[in-house]
C-alpha cells in the first residue's frame, strides 16, 4: 500500500460522516457550569484545608497562652506581701500531671542548695522565676522570706502584675526532717503523681481552691520530694482578686513552670 | 470569560468541530466516541482560551488537545478493548452509497480496519501526517515529541498498516 493509497482510503474512511449537530452556546454553558464547579471544588478544599489546620494548630496556641499567661504582661512587678501560710482545702479540678518539658534546669554549675540563709533564697528565686518565665520585666522587687519556728519551713513568694491583673508564686521549703510527707501533701485536697525523676526523688501536684486571707481563688501545688528528705512546694495562684474574665479559675503558671522551680537542686536549704 | 473571547472561542468550536470529530473518528474507529472526544476536547479549549499564546495556532493545539484527550481515554480500564486478530465480519453496509464502486468501498472499509489494528501512537502519526497532511515538525509538536520519534513511528506505523491490510485481504479471500 503506498502513501497515497493511504491518503485515499483515509478520506475514504470518513465518507460516511453522520450529520453533525453541535450546539457551540450549549458547549459553552457546560463548559462555564464545569468552571464554576471546579471553583467550587477548590473553595471548599481550602476552607477544608483551613478548618483543619486551625483545628490542629489550636490546642497548641492553648495551650501556650495557658503557659505565659504569667508572663505575658509587658510589665511584671515584685513586691513583698504578707505571710503566706496553709490553706484549708476543698475539691481540686482534675489535672494531667506530666514531666516538665518546658522549661531547661538552671545550668550553673553549683547545684548543692543555697546556704546563705532566707533572703539568699529569695533572691535566687526571684532570678530563677525570670528564667521559668522568660517574658516576664522585673521592674520593682522586694525581699521577704520567713521561717516557720516550729516546723522549720521557709517561706517566699513573689507577687507580680501582668496585663491583667496581680497574682502570686509562693515557696514553701521544708528541710529533712521537718515532717512533711506525700499523704500530708495529699491529704487536703488529693493529688496527682508521684512522678518518678531520674534521681529516683518524687513529684507531685495538687489543685486547691483558697480563701481570704490566702490568695483567693484556684491554687495549684507541685511538691518536690527529694532524696534527703526535704520537700520543695511551689504553688500558683490565678489572679487576685480574682477578675471576672475568661479563664479566671486558671492557675497564671503552667505545671511545667511550677515544677521545674520545685525540682531546681539549688531551691532549698541546707 | 469576556465577551470578545466567547465569541472567538464560539466561531472556531462551529468551524473546528466536525474536522475534529473526523481526526477523532480515525483515532478511535467509532462516530459516538468520536464526538465525545470532540466535545470534551472543545470543553478543555474553552477552559484555556484566555491564554493567548497559542491563539496564532489554535487549530493545532485543538488537534493536541484531541489526541492527548484521546490517548488518556484509551487508558482507562473500562476503554481497555479485546485485541482481535481475526477476520474482518462480513456484514451488509446499509450506509453504503450506491453510486460508488464496490472496490472503493471495501478499500474504504479495508484501510479503516487495518488502521484500527495499528497501535495507538502510531496510529496517531499516520491519521495526523496522512489525513491532516501536517508536516513533520508540526506532528511533533502536536504528540509532544520528537521529529525523529515521529519518523520512526511512521515507518512503523506503516510497516503495521501493511501487515494488517494483507491479513485482512487474505483474510477475505478465504472468506469469499
Amino acid at each position: 500500500m503506498s502513501e497515497a493509497d493511504l491518503r485515499e482510503g483515509l478520506r475514504a474512511a470518513v465518507g460516511d460522516e453522520p450529520p453533525l449537530e453541535f450546539d457551540a452556546d450549549e458547549l459553552i454553558r457546560r463548559a462555564q457550569h464545569v468552571r464554576r464547579r471546579r471553583r467550587a471544588l477548590v473553595a471548599v478544599a481550602v476552607a477544608t484545608l483551613a478548618l483543619t489546620g486551625t483545628v490542629l494548630a489550636l490546642p497548641g496556641v492553648l495551650d501556650q497562652r495557658r503557659g505565659v499567661d504569667a508572663a505575658s504582661g509587658a510589665v511584671l512587678t515584685t513586691t513583698a506581701s504578707g505571710s503566706a501560710s496553709e490553706v484549708p482545702a476543698t475539691t481540686p479540678p482534675p489535672v494531667t500531671t506530666v514531666e516538665p518539658t518546658g522549661v531547661e534546669p538552671p545550668t550553673t554549675a553549683a547545684t548543692k542548695p543555697l546556704t546563705g540563709g532566707d533572703s539568699e533564697l529569695f533572691e535566687y528565686l526571684r532570678k530563677r522565676f525570670t528564667e521559668v518565665a522568660p517574658e516576664v520585666k522585673v521592674v520593682a522587687a522586694d525581699a521577704a522570706a520567713t521561717t516557720d519556728s516550729p516546723s522549720r519551713h521557709v517561706y517566699a513568694w513573689l507577687t507580680f502584675v501582668d496585663n491583667v491583673g496581680t497574682s502570686r508564686v509562693v515557696v514553701r521549703v521544708a528541710p529533712p526532717g521537718s515532717g512533711m510527707t506525700q499523704d500530708e501533701f495529699c491529704a487536703e485536697a488529693g493529688c496527682e503523681g508521684p512522678i518518678r525523676q531520674r534521681d529516683g526523688s518524687s513529684v507531685m501536684s495538687s489543685w486547691r481552691t483558697t480563701a481570704l486571707p490566702d490568695p483567693e481563688g484556684v491554687m495549684h501545688a507541685v511538691a518536690h520530694f527529694r532524696l534527703d528528705g526535704s520537700v520543695v512546694e511551689v504553688r500558683g495562684f490565678g489572679y487576685q482578686p480574682p477578675v471576672d474574665v475568661a479563664g479566671r479559675e486558671k492557675v497564671l503558671l503552667t505545671y511545667d513552670q511550677l515544677a521545674s522551680l520545685a525540682t531546681d537542686p539549688k531551691l532549698g536549704v541546707s | 470569560m469576556r465577551k470578545a473571547e466567547e465569541q472567538g472561542f464560539r466561531e472556531f468550536a462551529v468551524s473546528h468541530a466536525a474536522s475534529l470529530r473526523r481526526t477523532a473518528y480515525l483515532f478511535c474507529g467509532d462516530w459516538h466516541t468520536a464526538e465525545d472526544l470532540m466535545q470534551a476536547s472543545l470543553l478543555k479549549l474553552y477552559q484555556a482560551w484566555h491564554r493567548i499564546e497559542w491563539r496564532d495556532n489554535a487549530s493545532g493545539y485543538a488537534r493536541k488537545v484531541l489526541l492527548r484527550t484521546w490517548l488518556d481515554e484509551k487508558r482507562r480500564p473500562w476503554r481497555r478493548a479485546e485485541q482481535r486478530d481475526g477476520e474482518v465480519p462480513d456484514v451488509a453496509d446499509a450506509a453504503a452509497d450506491p453510486d460508488r464502486t464496490g472496490e472503493r468501498l471495501w478499500a474504504r472499509d479495508l484501510v479503516h480496519a487495518a488502521l484500527l489494528r495499528v497501535p495507538p501512537r502510531q496510529r496517531a502519526v499516520l491519521v495526523l501526517r496522512y489525513f491532516e497532511d501536517l508536516s513533520v515538525n508540526e506532528v511533533a509538536v502536536a504528540m509532544g515529541c520528537t521529529e525523529g520519534t515521529v519518523k520512526s513511528q511512521t515507518a512503523r506505523g506503516l510497516v503495521a498498516l501493511r501487515v494488517a491490510v494483507e491479513e485482512l485481504e487474505r483474510g477475505a479471500v478465504v472468506a469469499s
